[in-house]
């Protein structure tokens, strides 16, 4: 089975991204509505005063979740992401925001809304897809991009 | 409004916490099925080797996120946690198992790893000392509730 277009397919279904960001020795969390591009780099877009968006100014290295909900008994799937996620300007701001706003079908400005919302890009260095469903005996799936 | 209250009602409605640890500067997160009591501290049962696992028994720093699911565009309602995470042991592994069992069944399987078989297993509690609540249901103007326990 293909697990990059498994990892892929999963991205598609979801939308929201939980990240974990460290000043050094604390973690924070923050969850995000996200896009993504065939790289499997993630896109999502947050106000600079934000915490995790401090920190991640300070600390570029970043950890992620894409969970679906699931109730108690049922087969997991799940994702892990560990990478580097980075303020986006100019250019690659703008062809990120393509990628986000053709996602969730809102205009640009309505998706900056004005607030001072700036884009960020996640570059996984490694992802595990956790999946008992497509793998019962060995659910634990790791790809490097 | 009661934020403690409301706070409560949340971790009622999910089951799932995103649990973030740190090992030297690289932040990692893992899903777990977890349980509050009344002091709002939180339970989950994990297997030892698993790398947050790991991660918490060299940092005991801790950062939780429970989110029920949303689509773009609805009012946003989540909530963010901080604080210190514990293996527990003894009388305490022993109290942390009944909370648990508070709420989910244990399958045999995972009964065999708490009693040390195979890949062990362990109840984990994290106290909490600062949670946050995004809530734009309940507080459209300030969205944003800090409660410090």
């Amino acid at each position: 089975m293909d697990v990059k277009k498994l990892i892929s397919e999963y991205f598609e279904s979801a939308q929201m991204l939980q990240i974990i960001t460290t000043n050094g020795y604390q973690p924070w969390g923050a969850t995000v509505y996200f896009a993504y591009d065939q790289d499997l780099n993630l896109y999502w877009i947050s106000r600079p005063d934000r915490r995790h968006s401090s920190e991640l100014s300070l600390n570029k290295k970043v950890a992620g979740v894409i969970a679906k909900y699931h109730t108690y008994g049922e087969k997991v799937r799940g994702i892990q992401i560990e990478g580097e996620a980075f303020e986006l300007k100019n250019e690659d701001a703008s062809n990120a925001m393509e990628i986000y706003t053709k996602r969730y079908s809102v205009p640009r400005a309505r998706a900056l809304n004005l607030s001072g919302h700036i884009v960020y890009k996640l570059k996984p260095t490694y992802i595990v897809l956790f999946d008992e469903v497509n793998f019962p005996e060995n659910p634990r799936q790791e790809y490097k991009p | 409004m009661d934020l403690r209250k409301l706070i409560q009602e949340y971790l009622a409605s999910a089951q799932v916490m995103q649990i973030g640890t740190v090992h030297d500067n690289k932040p990692w997160i893992a899903t777990v099925y977890y349980v509050a009591d009344a002091d709002l501290n939180l339970y989950w049962i994990s297997k030892g080797m698993r790398r947050h696992s790991r991660e918490i028994e060299k940092n005991s720093r801790v950062a939780g996120s429970v989110v029920v699911n949303h689509v773009y565009g609805e009012k946003v309602r989540g909530l963010q946690v901080e604080g210190t995470a514990e293996l527990l042991k003894g009388s305490e592994a022993e109290q942390g198992i009944n909370v648990y069992k508070s709420r989910f069944w244990i399958v045999e399987e995972r009964e065999k790893a708490l009693a040390g078989e195979n890949e062990p297993a362990y109840v984990y509690r994290m106290k909490p000392e600062r949670y946050v609540l995004i809530d734009e249901v309940n507080f459209p103007e300030n969205p944003r509730q800090e409660l410090k326990i």
